[in-house]
């Protein structure tokens, strides 16, 4: 179990949902395992918001949605980036990226002269 | 052993599962069923019982329901949009085909598009003048509640139509229907700002504004206090009014200006859009109105019988017209009980205030009404057998797409974009007509209409524009679409006679359009019928070459009566010495178009109870007047210049007057008090239409002008030569005797004339106009058929030429075909037309619904012209070479 419950926001799940499918075709089920591998189980995700982000960004036209078969052969829906979705990853790789390193530097700065 | 499956793609059956369409809320399940599935697999593999990983699972998953709920929603969603963007692609396709397919045949198309402007257009101008008329509420704030009271006799069949102020008074202090109640009466006044003119006035109650809701746009309207005799002169003036003298309406409140020698303070000003009567300039509290017929009528209580106002009310909301009718007419009851002598026999008669515009115009509305719903069938039905037309060039198009897989739903659907494209243009195009044709029909319907009624083109009629053309579309265009969509690839592909179904429909169409024809054709001849009648209907006047115009005399000038004699008998001598004048004359008011003033009668030897005098109408004229306007004398004589004020009282009575009390036919001599004292009669002379061309003439006596001047005068001058000359001659001679007196409704009798029978004119132009349309459409549908059906076969009748018929016996044939057609639409459409006859017989005068010399004029019409449509046909089919139908083989 992680030392810290980290709650996830939306947001920052849209982005981890699609960097988890950029590698290929995923069900949702291994979208979930990959978060949880890939942060060393410190991302825990609420899976019932899961579901309804893969659906609104399938809907929104980032991500593809098939049925297929999954490793044991049961019938499950896989999911799989666009090109509209890959370009929006990049950009919200980014934009995430430089608000993390804003709020590191404004954690790691010294005090307001008086 | 086969490959390993895909993991992405599912195997067949279950692909086959989906063609069925996608049960969202199932494969939501089936999802979220495999993660938690997939899920306690993973809690078993690490020792957990599987009922223990399983709801380790949910624990850990969170709400299932609502995560379901979620995704189902979005997946909804998402479904409706893509639906509607696929209907929206194909509507978009199947716009882009049609304007092609369209485009290769723009002639069938072209003509399509005219016949549905044709009919748009007549039935947008006739709704834009309906809506108008009859839905558009008033422009009063009270509008709709506004109800008009008049004054009617027990047992009349209409109403006087004005009641006197004291009565209004009761009515108003006893009732509890109404809001409130305000009376108004008109009258012109001399105004006096800059050059003397005459102003249209209007002499209205304190709670006459109040009633209609009228607020005053600038300054204040009255006030109780104005309208108590003795108040200082106020009015009240009109936008237009404001701006014309004053230039700016701002600048007109507090002006004075003097109005028959008072010098009134305009206190208000109303939009122009709130007054009542639509034309009025002024308006001046009743107490205070100065010289006028109605100071009898404000204080002297014997003068209860003095009627010359009219009241409205406001109902209350909530109260029926019913229960207020039922109120005042006890209060009528009252009033006959306590003033017998001037109210006996009197009750009150309620109209909504819109019957007022509208009453008289319904009859001809529905008969326009109706016109314009047949032109449109026509038109419609002329549009769907040119689409069977057309149809018949496709037939092999459509097998072609049938057979490579076209539902029928789409090409049905692609059909029916064709029609409705051609009908959108047609209705676009017939709005742009309609523009143009409102004002015929609106001449025919309404001819004078208050100036707030404008017929606008507005969005409402816009609309059912739109809506008209669409049905239209669609109606026409259903038939011809199913039929082609239903073809079996196979027959129509093999080129096999597939018309024959589609003939018989043509068949009907034509014999619909023919019988529609034929109704129209009977109403436009009984109502030119309609006209001829007016135009001999006798007058008891030659109005040819008479020109007449007003003047009132007012001031201290005319305030005697000798004065006012001895003004209009001056004027009628100048105008005498004008060249080219053969007579001259004067009366208050001229035949025609003027009713009436009404006085009680008594017959000296025949007394009657008091209050239950008959009323007649009277004519004060003087000696020039039966000359001018050449009314016929029957016995004794007319006036002449000996009687005047010091002579016995005389007088003239019609030839009604004398047939109804004097059978034998010896009226001369009988005394007869007509409320001036017994006057002897003098002379009778042929009945004038004084009230109305129409109907049966009253009894009416004439007074001479010189005993009892009133203070109006209007004077005919018969003169050779152009009448416009004369009215401004005119005007000379009486701007030479009294500058300051005005002199309007300068007019020819030939002019008050044909406004009288306006509306019969205008209708039936518009129904001739309407017929020639019907006609034309008529025809060239018959003429298209008969080609059709001449084309079709032409093998046939070639081989029967090198059989040896003679080519006139083959033109013979083509032309019973087409008679046979014509006479079908002709039996069809008699019932209708005699329907329509009769109809029109209750609204224009002098039709005769049974007389058949206009239907069998319709039907040589309609013969006539079928034969026309069908002569070119005849001859080609006569020209049908019988080699080629040997050659055909």
């Amino acid at each position: 179990m992680p030392d810290a419950n980290v709650e996830v926001l939306r947001g920052t799940l849209d982005l981890l949902i699609l960097k988890a499918v950029s590698w290929g075709p995923t069900h949702g089920y291994g979208v979930a395992r990959w978060i949880e591998q890939a942060t060393d189980d410190v991302l825990q995700i609420e899976e019932g918001s899961l579901y309804p982000a893969l659906h609104r960004l399938q809907a929104r036209g980032w991500i593809d949605a098939a049925w297929g078969v999954s490793e044991n052969n049961r019938r499950a829906r896989f999911y799989s980036l666009t090109a509209k979705g890959r370009a929006q990853l990049r950009v919200e790789a980014a934009t995430w990226t430089r608000f993390a390193y804003a709020v590191f530097a404004a954690l790691e700065a010294p005090p307001r002269p008086a | 052993m086969r490959s390993a499956p895909d993991p992405r793609r599912p195997p067949a059956w279950r692909r086959y599962l989906s063609f069925w369409g996608a049960d969202i809320a199932a494969d939501v399940d089936e999802e979220l069923r495999f993660h938690l599935e997939m899920r306690a697999a993973e809690y078993a593999a690490r020792g957990l019982t599987p009922d223990a990983a399983r709801s380790r699972a949910e624990q850990r998953f969170g709400n299932v329901h609502r995560a379901r709920e979620a995704c189902s929603r979005i997946d909804r969603q998402q479904a409706r949009a893509e639906t509607h963007a696929q209907m929206l692609l194909a509507l978009r396709q199947d716009t882009v085909y049609a304007l092609r397919v369209l485009r290769r045949q723009w002639l069938p198309a072209l003509a399509a598009v005219l016949c549905m402007a044709v009919g748009v257009s007549a039935t947008t101008a006739m709704f834009s003048v309906a809506d108008t008329l009859l839905l558009r509420p008033l422009p009063y704030p009270n509008g709709d509640r506004l109800v008009a009271i008049s004054t009617t006799q027990v047992g009349a069949a209409s109403s006087i139509g004005v009641s006197s102020y004291l009565d209004y008074r009761d009515w108003r202090a006893s009732q509890h229907s109404f809001d409130d109640m305000g009376a108004i009466g008109e009258t012109n006044f001399i105004m006096l700002h800059g050059e003397p003119r005459r102003v249209s006035a209007s002499l209205v109650t304190a709670s006459f504004f109040p009633t209609f809701g009228i607020g005053a746009e600038l300054g204040r309207v009255f006030s109780d206090a104005d309208d108590r005799p003795g108040a200082a002169p106020v009015m009240v003036v009109s936008d237009a009014f404001a701006r014309q003298e004053f230039g700016e309406p701002s600048r007109a409140l507090g002006e004075s200006i003097i109005v028959n020698g008072i010098a009134r303070t305009i206190v208000g000003v109303i939009p122009d859009r709130w007054r009542y009567p639509s034309r009025g300039d002024t308006w001046l509290p009743i107490a205070t109105g100065g010289y006028s017929g109605f100071s009898n009528g404000v204080e002297n209580s014997s003068s209860r019988g003095n009627r010359n106002l009219q009241v409205f009310g406001a109902l209350h909301r909530g109260v029926s017209l019913d229960r207020a009718r039922g109120e005042l007419a006890a209060v009528a009851a009252r009033l006959q009980r306590e003033w017998p002598g001037s109210n006996a026999q009197m009750t009150t008669s309620l109209a909504p205030m819109r019957d007022q515009y509208v009453g008289d115009i319904r009859g001809s509305l529905v008969a326009v009404i109706g016109a314009t719903m047949l032109v449109l069938l026509i038109a419609c039905a002329n549009v769907a057998a040119l689409q069977l037309a057309r149809a018949s060039a496709r037939t092999r198009e459509m097998a072609v797409r049938a057979a490579i897989g076209a539902s029928r739903g789409r090409i049905v659907r692609q059909l029916l974009t064709e029609s409705v494209v051609l009908s959108l243009a047609g209705g676009a195009l017939g709005t742009v007509l309609a523009v143009w044709a409102r004002e015929l029909i609106r001449r025919a319907v309404a001819p004078s209409t208050p100036a707030w009624m404008t017929f606008d083109i507005d969005g409402r009629v816009l609309l059912f524009a739109f809506g008209v053309s669409m049905l239209a579309g669609v109606a026409f265009g259903i038939a011809p679409a199913l039929r082609l969509a239903d073809l079996r690839a196979g027959t129509a592909l093999r080129n096999a006679t597939v018309g024959s179904s589609r003939s018989r429909l043509q068949r009907a169409f034509v014999v619909a359009e023919v019988a529609i024809s034929i109704m129209l054709v009977v109403s436009a001849s009984l109502a030119l019928e309609s006209v001829w009648r007016i135009d001999r209907i006798p007058l008891g006047i030659d109005p040819a070459g008479v020109v007449s115009f007003e003047v009132t005399m007012q001031g201290a000038r005319y305030d005697q009566p000798p004065a006012r004699a001895r003004l209009v008998d001056e004027v009628e001598q100048h105008l005498r010495a004008m060249p080219g004048v053969v007579a001259a004359g004067a009366a208050d008011r001229m035949p025609i178009n003027g009713c009436c003033s009404q006085f009680p009668m008594v017959i000296q030897g025949q007394p009657v109870a008091q209050g239950h005098e008959p009323f007649v109408t009277g004519t004060i004229a003087t000696p020039g007047y039966f000359a001018a306007l050449h009314v016929h004398l029957v016995a004794g004589r007319t006036f002449e210049a000996s009687d005047d004020a010091s002579a016995p009282k005389v007088m003239v009575i019609n030839q009604t007057f004398a047939h109804k009390y004097w059978p034998r036919g010896d009226a001369l001599g009988h005394l007869v008090n007509t409320g001036a004292g017994y006057a002897a009669i003098v002379g009778v002379v042929q009945d004038v239409k004084q009230a109305s061309i129409f109907g049966a003439p009253d009894p009416q006596f004439f007074r001479p002008y010189a005993q009892d001047p009133w203070t109006r005068a209007v004077f005919a001058v018969r003169a050779r030569g152009d009448l416009a000359q004369v009215a401004s001659a005119a005007r000379h001679v009486v701007r030479s005797i009294d500058p300051t007196m005005p002199i309007f409704d300068v007019q020819t009798l030939a002019q008050v004339f044909d406004e009288a029978t306006l509306t019969t004119r205008s209708l039936s132009r518009l129904l001739v106009a309407f017929a020639g349309i019907a006609l034309l459409l008529a025809a060239t549908g018959l003429y298209g058929l008969v080609s059709f059906l001449v084309e079709r076969r032409t093998r046939e009748l070639g081989l029967r030429v090198a059989l040896g018929a003679e080519p006139s016996r083959v033109a013979r044939m083509v032309i019973v075909q087409a008679s046979a057609l014509a006479g079908a639409g002709v039996a069809v459409g008699i019932g209708g037309a005699m329907l329509a006859a009769k109809w029109l017989a209750s609204t224009l005068y002098g039709v005769t619904p049974r007389d058949p010399s206009a239907y069998l004029l319709a039907v040589l019409i309609l013969g006539a012209a079928s034969l026309a449509a069908s002569y070119g046909p005849a001859r080609r089919a006569s020209r049908a070479d019988p080699m080629d139908a040997l050659r055909a083989e």
